[in-house]
């Protein structure tokens, strides 16, 4: 078989070296010039003992998603593995140890569920290990050896990574997993005659292989954030981490807080005291920061949350992915609440747009509520990110001497925004409040204070859209299905679109990393031009699709996934052939 | 009732469908060693030369284990039986329970003494992972040596002859004849080899091989220095019985079994190559080796485990096809 | 007027003329005339302008509650935060910039009941904040329901068959909590009240002041003249540096004793933090 695009996945427990095989298959991936995609999956529970998985796809060409299914399961804990086949391809492979000490019984075997679709291939890991470093070290790398062999891949593109990752443990290491390797390698060679042959281009350039999270973090501080305080909660924690390390060397510091009120608390007291400031989420954490965040819409002072979202309700799956948390984002607010509302699609996107959510939050003295996911977050990928060289950094508008000489906080303007000073700075003094305010910033229950306001706020939302970047409309602009997707289930989309090209039916999407505001002029225009309206997300209600619906006066087909792994693009491309199906009745 | 079938050949699938479409209710696992589906290894030469692909060797395709909900499990081989727990044991060390057991192993190529040392510079001929590796490797071979006896021999000669690889057949024998006795072909057989270009090697033997720059020096009994690409060789074929090693099955060089292919231990049967069936004409066991026996054997085994009472009767001929000719040959005790 | 009982109306003009706290004056305030409060404002007044700090690096914070309104009548940056917030939004704004002077002032339910759980924290980090919890043992804004502080069997309109519960004792708390400035004081004492704020605001670290602070409407329990029967100042002998003497005169429920319990000399969050910056820096 020749391959341009393979999906390996790792399976084990603790001490299998799970993540680290993923890291150094992806590595060795990357090094070569490869398109790289990981998402590693942890079980919730602490034990040491734990299952966790590491998937890794790579190909020749861009990757959108983790695609379906998997080409080559890895079964390193045997049990933990069985329910890891079904996502195995037809005609795709399972590796398991044959070298386990003591007896299994047939239904807590790996090979005794191996379906006559799948090929399974026995190969003695643990025994193999053992004979390179006399421990069971190294069991990934002999695994690693055999999928070298497997797929035709050059041995030096894992020798090279193996040195590499090893190197500060020592020589000695670096030779066991080298040794783990070969033994792998030749196992493969001398038992099985297989012809797979993974097609590689020579001379690429190596690429760089990083988180959502990494991206996001990175993304933040290299647009100026100074300041993050956050509450751990997976899928969000390592943001947190890389701020904490971070922000000091820059003169800033990155607060642990007792609860997520005390973090978004901080987050708004530091960004009024002229910090751009952040934290870091998921849902629990967010429906605790409901009310902080009606603070910074009524107060007017700049924040920015991140929001990994993971499955809900309550404490929910903490490590599954879903896109539930837009209803609380979009409405969680008491009263008129506006909040500019964001969702990247892609790990670029979360470095990139992270700096346009805080050039919102600044430039506009609101709270950003920035939608990423745990799929977004915690997938490892290839991307190249581009400084926002292209874009001037947004400032808080100053008042003019004039302005600062009866300086008013919330003073009425065309576009909603009042000049803002802070506190340190000379020329005026001010108090702020979450009760209704005049334009003094003192407490003023009036209605017609309480109008004027309202409405003032809200007309920053319009003056906003200006500044926000276009719609993406991608696809054949000729189609007549179109789809509307949000977050991370763009990737699976973009590549469901391109499973049903193959077949012949041309689709197109809109999408857009704002969710609120939008800039509805191209939607509307996009919908108009489209018989099928299809929206899939990971939720079970639909929540994009309600907001679409209510704000354009759209039908659509809605795909609801309440899904706990990422979307699968032949689902997408299914549900564009039965639109295409009603089209053609 | 789960019946477990060691083999994915001939005989045993043929006994696991036959099982099937007796008793659906019937669970039936069969344990293969090979990575593939079911195939037809008398026609691995034909898949050689380009005849056939590698779909047409398929005999018991993925559609018809799917439809008669057969597990087949493949590449997995059997450690040890344990007849009194009712339970086999695979390499990997995992369980497998029974109500009744079938080995349909087959038969293996085996090297003697001489040659055993030399084991990784020989290339055997026998299942479709020899013949993909050979198939791989094809294009860098033009000499070959080929050592050994019986038909199987014969049809690899014939497979490489019409690839044009140049041969040099080397047999202990005076002349070349692969166990051809009864054949009214076998006296011409020898010279109509050489006629094509065979260089036939006589009352000879393999007794080291080395290898340097990718090319195998083989010597000779009587010191002849032969060179060549690819050196194929084996003593002879035996009954695949390692598995019931350590059990009080009843063997001899096969499994023993009587007409209704019961082995010595209750509830566990065997069928095709890899049995010794006692004929009770000869009042002596007889190995009957060939695919029309394992079709047999394992629709007649398939109907015993289900507790059905059928024997099963010696053939004594099978047609063989060489280089357009047809050879009829009798399977030797 | 009982609780200025002593010193006459005169003498008290006098010293008001004299005072230069007046350019910290804002809006008027809101509370009802005899509230505790005043004495609290008027303290945070006379340490501001006894200590210069300039009203652009003044920062009061405050939660929900009547004490809630503090920086509405006090010249510098307010920020009038949420119900039980005003502590880590403080320190949010203190980390943010350290060279402002921040000031913290809550009501017993504010600090104690739902900001409970931010108490222990802005404690032990001992960030540099002063932190004034105003206590009249009442919601006074919600007219008059019993409060953490409250005394057991206190009726109300939420407890109407008396209140079941043990009351908080917040001096205790800051003392366990690790706050290396821990002072009580009686809103009757209009100079001591001063003298301790502008003590708090001095200090480097988190400094606490627990102020008694009646509420003359809706309290009828605890009260100035009930508080007054308690009250008593720490034995003169009294060092402050021993935090479990401090925590046992702190528990002392008869008499209550008043005045500085605790001050410590421990590095600020401020300190470290910026030893960490500094030796980065140095590394970088």
């Amino acid at each position: 078989m020749k391959y341009s695009e393979i999906t390996i996945r790792f399976c084990g427990i603790a001490g299998d070296g799970v993540v680290s095989s993923g890291k150094i298959l992806a590595g060795a991936c990357a090094n070569i010039g490869l398109h790289v995609m990981v998402n590693d999956i942890y079980s919730a529970e602490i034990r040491g003992l734990g299952k966790s998985s590491s998937t890794i796809r790579f190909a020749t060409s861009k990757l959108h998603s983790m695609g379906d299914g998997i080409d080559l399961l890895i079964g390193m804990a045997a049990k933990d593995s069985i329910v890891d086949l079904r996502d195995i391809k037809q005609d795709g492979c399972v590796m398991y140890d044959n070298s386990t000490p003591g007896s299994v019984v047939e239904e807590e075997s790996l090979v005794a569920h191996i379906t006559p679709e799948i090929h399974g291939y026995g190969l003695p890991i643990k025994q193999l290990a053992n004979e390179a470093s006399g421990t069971n070290q190294g069991k990934n790398l002999v695994a690693m050896g055999a999928i070298c062999y497997f797929y035709s891949l050059p041995p030096e593109m894992f020798l090279d990574q193996i040195k590499g990752i090893f190197a500060r443990k020592g020589e000695h290491t670096v030779e066991v997993n080298i040794k783990a390797f070969h033994l792998g390698y030749e196992y493969f060679k001398d038992n099985y005659p297989i012809s797979n042959q993974f097609e590689i281009n020579k001379g690429l350039e190596p690429k760089k292989l990083i988180s959502g999270n990494e991206a996001l973090a990175k993304g933040a501080i290299d647009c100026g954030l100074k300041f993050f305080a956050g509450y751990p909660i997976t899928p969000a924690t390592k943001i947190m981490e890389i701020a904490a390390k971070k922000l000091p060397k820059l003169g800033g510091w990155t607060l642990q807080m007792e609860d997520e009120i005390a973090a978004i608390s901080a987050v708004l007291g530091a960004s009024y005291a002229g910090s751009r400031a952040m934290t870091a989420t998921s849902g629990p954490g967010l429906s605790l920061m409901s009310e902080m965040i009606n603070m910074s819409v009524m107060a007017e002072i700049p924040a920015v949350i991140v929001d990994v979202q993971r499955g809900g309700p309550a404490t929910g799956l903490p490590t599954k992915v879903e896109q539930g948390d837009l209803n609380i984002a979009l409405y969680g607010g008491a009263g008129d609440s506006p909040r500019v509302v964001m969702a990247p699609c892609d790990t670029e996107e979360c470095y990139s747009g992270i700096q346009l959510a805080f050039d919102i939050a600044e430039k506009y003295q609101t709270p950003v509520i920035f939608l990423s996911d745990l799929f977004l977050g915690q997938r490892i990928e290839t991307v190249s990110l581009k400084p926002n060289i292209d874009r001037e950094r947004c400032t808080r508008k100053k008042p003019t001497p004039e302005q600062l000489k009866n300086y008013l906080r919330y003073q009425i303007t065309d576009d909603g925004v009042s000049p803002l000073i802070t506190p340190g700075e000379p020329g005026a003094v001010y108090s702020v409040t979450g009760l209704e305010h005049s334009v003094t910033g003192n407490p003023n229950y009036e209605s017609d204070v309480h109008s004027m306001m309202t409405a003032k706020r809200f007309r920053k939302f319009e003056s906003m859209v200006a500044d926000l970047p276009q719609a993406d409309i991608i696809g054949d602009k000729t189609a007549v299905i179109g789809i509307a997707g949000w977050g991370s289930s763009i990737g699976s989309i973009l590549e469901g679109m391109e499973i049903a090209l193959k077949r012949g039916i041309k689709s197109k999407l809109i999408k857009s990393i704002m969710i609120y505001p939008q800039r509805e002029n191209l939607f509307r225009e996009f919908f108009a031009s489209c018989k099928k309206i299809i929206v899939p997300e990971m939720n079970y209600q639909g929540q994009y699709a309600a907001l679409l619906k209510s704000r354009y006066g759209i039908r659509p087909i809605e795909v609801h996934i309440p899904s706990v792994n990422p979307v699968s693009p032949l689902k997408i491309a299914q549900k564009i052939m039965e639109a295409n199906d009603e089209l053609s009745q | 009732m789960k019946h477990v079938i060691i083999g994915a050949g001939v005989a045993g699938i043929t006994a696991a469908k036959t099982i099937k479409e007796l008793d659906r209710d019937a669970e039936v696992v069969v344990i293969g060693n090979e990575m593939f589906l079911p195939y037809k290894r008398y026609l691995l030469t034909e898949f050689l030369c380009g005849k056939v692909t590698q779909e047409d060797l398929i005999f018991f395709p993925m559609e018809s284990l799917k439809e008669l909900d057969i597990k087949l499990r493949r590449g997995e081989s059997v450690k040890t039986i344990e007849p009194s727990k009712k339970s086999i044991k695979l390499l990997h060390n995992e369980i497998v329970n029974y109500d009744k057991l079938l080995i349909a192993t087959g038969s293996v190529p085996k090297l003697g003494l001489v040659l055993r040392p030399y084991k990784n510079f020989i290339h055997y001929y026998y299942s479709l992972n020899d013949a993909l590796v050979l198939k791989n490797k094809l294009p860098e071979i033009e000499n070959c040596i080929v050592f050994g006896k019986g038909i199987s021999c014969l049809d690899l000669i014939s497979g490489l002859y019409n690839l044009g690889k140049q041969i040099t057949y080397i047999t202990k024998g005076k002349r070349a004849h692969f166990g051809l006795r009864e054949s009214e072909f076998k006296v011409e057989l020898h010279s109509f080899l050489e006629e094509k270009g065979i260089k036939i090697i006589t009352e000879d033997r393999i007794v080291s091989i080395h290898k340097s720059n990718h090319r195998y020096r083989v010597e000779t009994l009587r010191e002849k220095n032969l060179t060549a690409d690819v050196v194929f060789g084996w003593d002879r074929y035996k009954p695949n019985i390692s598995c019931i090693k350590g059990t009080s099955i009843g063997k001899k060089s096969g499994i023993l079994v009587n007409v209704r292919l019961e082995t010595s231990e209750k509830d566990i049967y065997a069928a095709g190559d890899c049995v010794e069936i006692y004929h009770p004409c000869l009042k002596d066991y007889w190995i009957n080796f060939g695919l029309p026996n394992a079709l047999e054997q394992g629709t007649i085994a398939g109907k015993n485990m289900l507790g059905r009472e059928e024997e099963y009767n010696i053939h004594e001929t099978i047609t063989f096809n060489l280089m357009g000719k047809s050879l009829k040959t009798r399977w030797w005790k | 007027m009982s609780f200025l009982s002593k010193r006459s109306v005169l003498e008290e003009l006098e010293r008001a003329k004299a005072s230069k706290t007046k350019q910290w004056r804002d809006n008027l305030p809101t509370w009802c005339p005899g509230c505790g409060h005043f004495t609290g404002l008027h303290g945070l007044y006379e340490a501001v302008e006894k200590l210069k700090i300039p009203q652009k690096d003044f920062v009061v914070v405050s939660g929900i509650g009547c004490s809630g309104r503090f920086p509405f009548f006090i010249k510098g940056f307010g920020l009038h935060s949420l119900h039980g917030r005003a502590l880590p939004m403080a320190t949010g704004i203190k980390v943010a910039n350290p060279a402002l002077t921040v000031v913290v002032v809550g009501g017993d339910g504010d600090g104690v009941g739902i900001g409970g759980g931010h108490f222990p924290h802005a404690a032990r980090s001992n960030f540099n904040l002063t932190y004034i919890l105003l206590d009249n043992s009442i919601y006074g804004l919600t007219k008059g329901q019993i409060s953490p502080t409250s005394p057991m069997g206190m009726k109300s309109g939420t407890s109407p068959y008396g209140n079941i519960a043990r009351p908080i004792n917040p001096t205790t708390l800051a003392l366990a909590y690790g706050a290396t400035f821990v002072a009580r004081v009686f809103s009757r004492e209009r100079d001591i009240v001063s003298d301790i704020i502008t003590k708090a605001v001095q200090h480097k670290g988190f400094s606490f002041v627990h102020d008694l602070s009646p509420c003359v409407v809706f309290n009828k329990l605890v009260t100035y003249n009930s508080w007054n029967n308690m009250v008593e100042e720490l034995p003169a002998e009294y060092d402050p540096q021993d935090r479990s003497k401090a925590l046992a005169l702190a528990e002392s429920a008869d008499p209550i004793y008043l005045g500085l319990f605790l001050q410590e000399n421990r590095p600020s969050f401020d300190e470290l933090s910026n030893r960490i910056k500094d030796e980065l820096a140095q590394t970088a």
